[in-house]
Order: C-alpha cells, then structure tokens, then sequence
C-alpha cells in the first residue's frame, strides 16, 4: 500500500459560466520518501490537485467523485475534525505566496508554535522552543530574536523559509509543496530546494512538488506527472520523461526550456494555448495544439496507457511509463517522429533539465 | 463670486478645480446603499422575477461547414428597473443544448440537485459563449460529426420548464 494513493478524481466547478473540469479521472500514488513532480502550464489543474487533497477546495469548487487515501484511509469520507487532525500534522502544505499563507497579525514564531501545539500537545514554552529549533534548520538567522518578528519584518525569502517551517514543524510524513521557489530569486530558490530534499532524506517524508519550472524537476524529483487541461498525460520516472518523452506536450514543454549556449535563435514554444476548462476540444484535448494530430484525435479521447505495450494503464500499481496519446494505441496514421538530443555532460547546458530537445519535423 | 481667505488662498467659482457643492444634500443618502437585490427578492414574487428574464440564442451565420466550429451565443436579459433574481435547480444556472443533447453530447456529465439563482441588476444583460464543434459526443471518449442538415441549438435557464416560463430560447443551423 502506498502511502498516499489517489484514484479517478473529479474536481469540478459551478460557475454561472458553466462546469469547469478542473480534474479529470485523475489517478496516481506517492510512496513513502517519494519525491513525485507535477507539472504543466497555468491552468492544468494542479494546484487544484493539491487543495483537494487537504480537502481545502473552496466554493464553488467541489469534489464529484473519486478517492484520496492516505495511509489507506480515504480523506473524503473523514470528519471535519479527523481532516483537521491530518493537516500540519500528517501532511504539510507549503503554499505558493508566503506572504499571503502567513497571518499579518500574528508573530511568524506564534504561528509555527500553534501547530506544534494543537497536534503535538506541547506546552507554550517547548512549543517556542521547537519552533525556534525548526525556524533555525530553514536557515533564518538568529531564529530566537526573529521568533516575535511579524511577516513583514521578514523578507520575501525568509517567508518562505518560515511557511517552510510550519510545514515542517510536525515532522509530516507528505508534504505538498505548491510551487514553493517561484516567487524567489534562484540562490534562495537552490537553498529551499536543498533544504527540502535534506528534509525528504534525513526522515524520509514524501513530497509532492507542485512546479513550473522543468530544472527543479530534474534536479528533485524521482517521478514525474504532467498535467494538461485536467488530464494527467503523462507519467514517468524522472530520467524517462526527460530522455524518453512519450508524449507530445511533453515534448514541447521539454523544448521549450531555454539553454545557456543554445544556438537556437528563438526559443521554441508550444503554439496556442491552454483551453478553457468548462469547454475543453474533443477527442483530445491537446489536439489544436498538437503538431502529430490527426482527425482520429479529434473524434477520439485517448486513454492513458503504458506506452511499451499499449495496454490501459493503472497509475496506482505500476510504475512504468504511462501516456495519453492514440499513438501508443496503434490509432494514429504517422507516427510521433521527433528526436531527442542528449547533450554531453560537462558541456554548456548539462543541466539535465535542458538534456532533452524535441526536434519537430 | 469672488472670495479670499486669511491664508491667501483665491477661490473663484469659475475656478475648474474649486471644490464642488452638491445640492444633493437634502436626498436621502442612505437610500443609495439599499440592499436593491434582497428588496426585490423579499417583495416581488418569484414568479415575477421569472417572467422578467429573458434569454437569447444567436449563432453569427445559418449554415456552416461539416465539422466547422459554430460559435453561439446565448443572452440572458432583465428589463426591470429593479434587480431580479432568478432561483434555478442546480448549481449553473444555465445549459444549452444541441437537438436536445445537453453540452451536444449523448453521454452528459449529470448535475448535482442543489439550488442555484441567478441574479441580474436592473437593466443589466449578460453575455454568454460557447463553441460547438459540429460534433456530438456519442460515449466516453467518442465523437461523431453531426449530419449535415438542420439542427436546433437552445439554452434555457435551469428551472422546471423553462420554455413554459419563456425562459429558454433556441435557433437552428444548417451543416452543409
């Protein structure tokens, strides 16, 4: 049983425009220790993936169907105050704005120490204490005297170190991290990043890495989802995405990765851009924008499914290459012929990130 | 008039920037933030409130190709110098429909049965769009292209029997 396993989810909502279709039959699993990625343009539904499951959707937004299990518990099904029991506690969020996730009124060192009291049942004074030790292992300095300091007393990196703190002040055992460096310059952006992966090692906490950035996920995670108006389309081990891409937006994000040493006079970008979730294309959704697609993609949804064999995938229990694409079915005339580069380590632009180009015919 | 004070400043009421004297003083202000939209709730039936509403369906031409995508687009209107609200049966307070096929698909995501209200201020008309792609969604994961012929596209709000409470309208294109 993995630790966190999420199983045909349905997030949907009412709008007086109409039903948008934030997740589709979403499926996927995160072991203990596992640090799972989850890419995608603005739009994909993935921040929407990560309130769901600390079941922090706000109206209209609702959960139509599908199960979240955490531990083998489904978190739909528990009360208000056995989700609350979970939160902070069994499973951590780090928000993407630090200044809006921390309470202006309140010190940073009072809102690190509510929650090591309300789940751990310390005292105010070993409650201060701990939270003075985790404000000094997310590297702010002289944590002690910046324990009665208010958010804004802090600069925009030390919120986030300090968001990072309460989510780490209950040693969680997941920790859903929605884009956490995006709002940072890149030295700081390195720092949390270490200090994350540190975290994931030393007591080997999952962490599900919410990011639009493709380097952080090279760099960071074992596995990879990437998600497209809803949908996930692909899902891999971290080298397969990056050296074996199966699916043509992945392709295209993979390509649209500028390089240091790049000759390519413009960058290349996938072209269009992301439908309205209330009124998705049919037949697949990636299809305006896909340039392998035939009228087959326009009549027909493809299924996720492993890309060796061609069979229906079951993103919970294997972990072999998954893709949306009727290529991997036998229902696409031509084929997906692009090349993938691997530029020699070493060289400009080894980062493994960029190692992976799709050359478009 | 021309005046001058003790700290030297000219005013002169031809001046574009002296300040403004409303005569408006003696209107009763608070009437401005009445809550409008409950106040009509509270004294109009809601009957009235239905009758009130009116809804368009427009499509920019009469025929399209096979497989052309036909823009429509559906106008709900309230003509009333109050704000209307209009109780619906679920939570989007519109649908459309292509030959009676809601969102053109046979295989429809179903509603959810909670209660939703759409709320107009007077005079105000909203604008709402969608795209049918010419083809209907026939399973899971299947489309079809529609025939060539005619077809009816309606959008109604999402109460009992909208046509019967003349809040559903519907135009027809041809697929050549």
């Amino acid at each position: 049983m993995a630790m966190l396993e999420v199983e045909d989810l349905n997030v949907r909502f009412y709008t007086e425009d109409g039903v948008v279709k934030a997740t589709n039959d979403l499926s996927y699993r995160i072991e203990a220790g596992e640090r799972f990625g989850v890419v995608g343009e603005s739009g994909a539904g993935k921040s929407v993936t990560s309130l769901a499951l600390m079941r922090l959707l706000d109206d209209p937004g609702v959960i139509e169907s599908g199960e979240i299990r955490f531990k083998g518990e489904n978190i739909l099904e528990m009360s208000d105050e056995e989700v609350r029991d979970l939160r902070g506690n069994e499973i951590a969020m780090i928000f993407q704005d630090a200044q809006t996730a921390l309470n202006p009124a309140y010190t940073v060192g009072e809102q690190i120490s509510e929650a090591i009291r309300y789940h751990l049942g310390l005292g105010e004074a070993a409650a201060k204490e701990r939270a003075i030790e985790t404000l000094e292992s997310v590297g702010i300095p002289s944590a002690a005297e910046r324990y009665t300091d208010y958010p804004h007393q802090f600069s925009g990196g030390m919120q986030q170190r300090a968001v990072i703190a309460i989510a780490l002040s209950c040693d969680p055992d997941l920790i859903i991290a929605d884009e956490p460096t995006t709002a940072l310059d890149v030295t700081i952006e390195a720092q949390i990043l270490d200090l994350l992966e540190e975290v994931a090692t030393e007591f080997d906490t999952a962490i599900q890495l919410i990011t639009h950035d493709l380097g952080v996920v090279a760099e960071f995670c074992d596995r990879v989802m990437v998600m497209y108006a809803g949908h996930p389309v692909e899902m891999a081990p971290v080298e397969d995405i990056y050296y074996d891409p199966q699916h043509p937006y992945t392709v295209g994000l993979m390509s649209s990765i500028p390089r240091i040493g790049d000759e390519r006079d413009r960058l290349q970008t996938i072209p269009g851009r992301m439908p309205d979730l209330i009124e998705v294309p049919p037949g697949c959704n990636f299809h305006p924008r896909c340039p392998y697609a035939e009228e087959a993609c326009t009549r027909t949804e493809p299924e996720l499914v492993e890309t060796e064999t061609g069979e229906p995938a079951d993103p919970i229990e294997s972990d072999a290459q998954v893709a949306a694409c009727l290529a991997h079915t036998g229902e696409l005339r031509g084929e997906l012929d692009y090349e993938v580069t691997v530029r020699d380590a070493g060289g400009p632009g080894d980062d493994p990130a960029a190692a992976s180009e799709g050359e478009r015919p | 008039m021309r005046g001058s004070r003790a700290d030297g400043v000219d005013r002169d009421d031809d001046d574009p920037f002296r300040p403004n004297t409303t005569d408006d003083r003696e209107k009763p202000r608070a009437m401005r933030s009445l809550p409008a939209a409950s106040l009509s709730r509270w004294l109009l039936p809601q009957r009235v409130h239905r009758r009130a509403v009116s809804v368009t369906v427009e499509t920019a031409a009469d025929a399209y190709d096979r497989d052309e995508p036909v823009p429509v687009a559906i106008t709900v209107r309230n003509p009333l110098p109050v704000p209307v609200t209009v109780r619906t049966r679920a939570p989007v307070p519109w649908t459309w429909h292509v030959d009676g096929h809601r969102d053109a698909s046979h295989v429809p995501e179903p509603l959810p049965e909670t209660d939703g209200q759409l709320v107009l201020d007077r005079g105000e008309r909203r604008r709402f769009h969608r795209t049918w792609s010419g083809q209907f969604k026939t399973d899971d994961r299947t489309w079809a292209p529609a025939e060539r012929g005619e077809h009816t596209i309606g959008a109604g709000l999402t109460v009992a029997d909208p046509e019967a409470a003349g809040v559903y309208d519907e135009t027809t294109v041809r697929i050549r």
